[in-house]
């Protein structure tokens, strides 16, 4: 097990590889002898002894998404809840145990249980554990709490027992026609924190027609029901082809710096170093800007923390 | 802001040329400020000589915030310190 990790261990770089190293401790046999440089430890440094999964965390900075589908300025979307439900496609989303009926008349299916915040209009499901109407489905309304109607034919069952599940990803709002996705589009790229089980990137491939649920393209890689308070972000998508529409990944204090960069390389080509000089000067003058907006704001803080999750 | 409002702005036609220059300011930018910070987790493994110990940078790091390791006894990743000189390497001497 290791303890006191911020104490004990030690990096060094060397080109582009760390070296780790750890307080040699109890572990004489292991040690790794020099002089000199820890005597302020009075201990002496090994390798390190034990497997760690995930043990080696590197913060940096990286030119990661240089070009996305949407300005910065618009990828706002938000919504957050307690009531949000995880549909993936191998787990029933709803299972019923002879109290569900089918009827050929409006293509219902009824229930006895309040299901209404499962489904959605235009749902895909696959039913199986009736006698007569297994299949895949498409839901053409929620009619009631306990009532769904489908587009394609149904044939008449009654009391019998019926298996449900989606077939495709899903996010639902946990209430049938209430617009809770209202500011997300099709193509978005959204981000899932607070799940049980969820917690990820997707990109929504389509919007229920009320917005009460958002299909996306990979499945959640679990059935989830709602309680836990999720809060889903929308965050840039990255063009990886760019050209000439593409916007930059960058606010836009940060789009006039590259211009005056731009402008700077465009002298520099043209034998222009005075106007390069002033350029580069102005771009630079243009990142102190965009850091010094974000501490206008006195704030007081304890020691730097040391402990990540 | 787009990829042609930049061009317009500079009155060059080159879609190329603006997009590596872009590129090239993105860069220059991630290297003088944190404008973007990522993170990335590697398995440590119980290291028996001085090349076990050895774990290779990201490659497409521009500038290194900090290093962590996981403490095991509260599942907490804590910054670590960084050493100025190379320690020796008894293993080495010993087995040339």
């Amino acid at each position: 097990m290791s303890s006191y990790v911020d104490k004990e261990w030690f990096y060094y770089l060397r080109g582009r590889e760390i070296l780790l190293y750890k307080m040699q401790g109890g572990s004489s046999g292991q040690r790794i002898t020099q002089s000199g440089v820890f005597q302020s430890y009075d201990k002496e440094l090994m390798y390190p002894n034990e497997d760690i999964a995930d043990g080696l965390r590197i913060e940096y900075t990286r030119v990661s998404e240089p070009f996305v589908a949407e300005a910065l300025e618009t990828t706002t979307a938000y919504a957050s809840g307690a009531s949000f439900i995880f549909q993936d496609t191998s787990t029933a989303f709803f299972t019923g145990s002879s109290d569900i009926d089918f009827s050929s008349s409006g293509n219902r299916i009824i229930t006895f249980d309040d299901t209404s915040k499962y489904f959605y209009a235009g749902q895909s499901i696959v039913i199986s554990g009736t006698s007569s109407n297994n299949g895949t489905f498409t839901v053409a309304t929620v009619a009631s709490s306990t009532q769904i109607t489908t587009t394609q034919s149904l044939s008449d069952e009654s009391n019998t027992s019926a298996v449900f599940k989606s077939s495709t990803g899903a996010i639902l709002g946990g209430t049938a026609g209430t617009n809770t996705f209202t500011d997300f589009l099709a193509s978005d790229k959204i981000r899932v924190r607070g799940s049980s089980s969820n917690d990820a990137d997707y990109t929504i491939s389509s919007i229920s027609s009320n917005g009460d649920a958002l299909i996306v393209s990979s499945v959640p890689s679990a059935l989830e029901s709602a309680g836990e308070r999720i809060s889903i972000t929308q965050i840039p998508l990255e063009d990886d082809t760019p050209d000439a529409t593409s916007h930059i990944n960058l606010n836009k204090m940060l789009c006039l710096a590259i211009i005056d960069y731009c402008k700077a390389m465009l002298a520099e080509k043209n034998g222009e170093i005075d106007k390069k000089e002033y350029f580069m000067k102005e771009f630079y003058s243009k990142l102190g800007d965009n850091d010094s907006n974000k501490r206008n704001i006195s704030v007081t803080f304890p020691a730097g923390p040391f402990a990540v999750k | 802001m787009t990829v042609l409002e930049v061009m317009e702005r500079l009155n060059i036609k080159e879609e190329t040329l603006a997009i590596a220059w872009i590129k090239d300011a993105i860069h220059l930018i991630q290297s003088n400020t944190k404008e973007k910070v990522e993170s990335t987790k590697r398995d440590l493994i119980k290291s028996v000589n001085s090349t076990d110990n050895v774990y290779i940078l990201p490659a497409d790091l521009v500038s290194l915030e900090n290093i962590s390791i996981k403490d095991t006894s509260d599942s907490k990743y804590k910054k670590i310190r960084r050493l100025t000189t190379q320690p020796h390497y008894l293993a080495e001497d010993a087995s040339p």
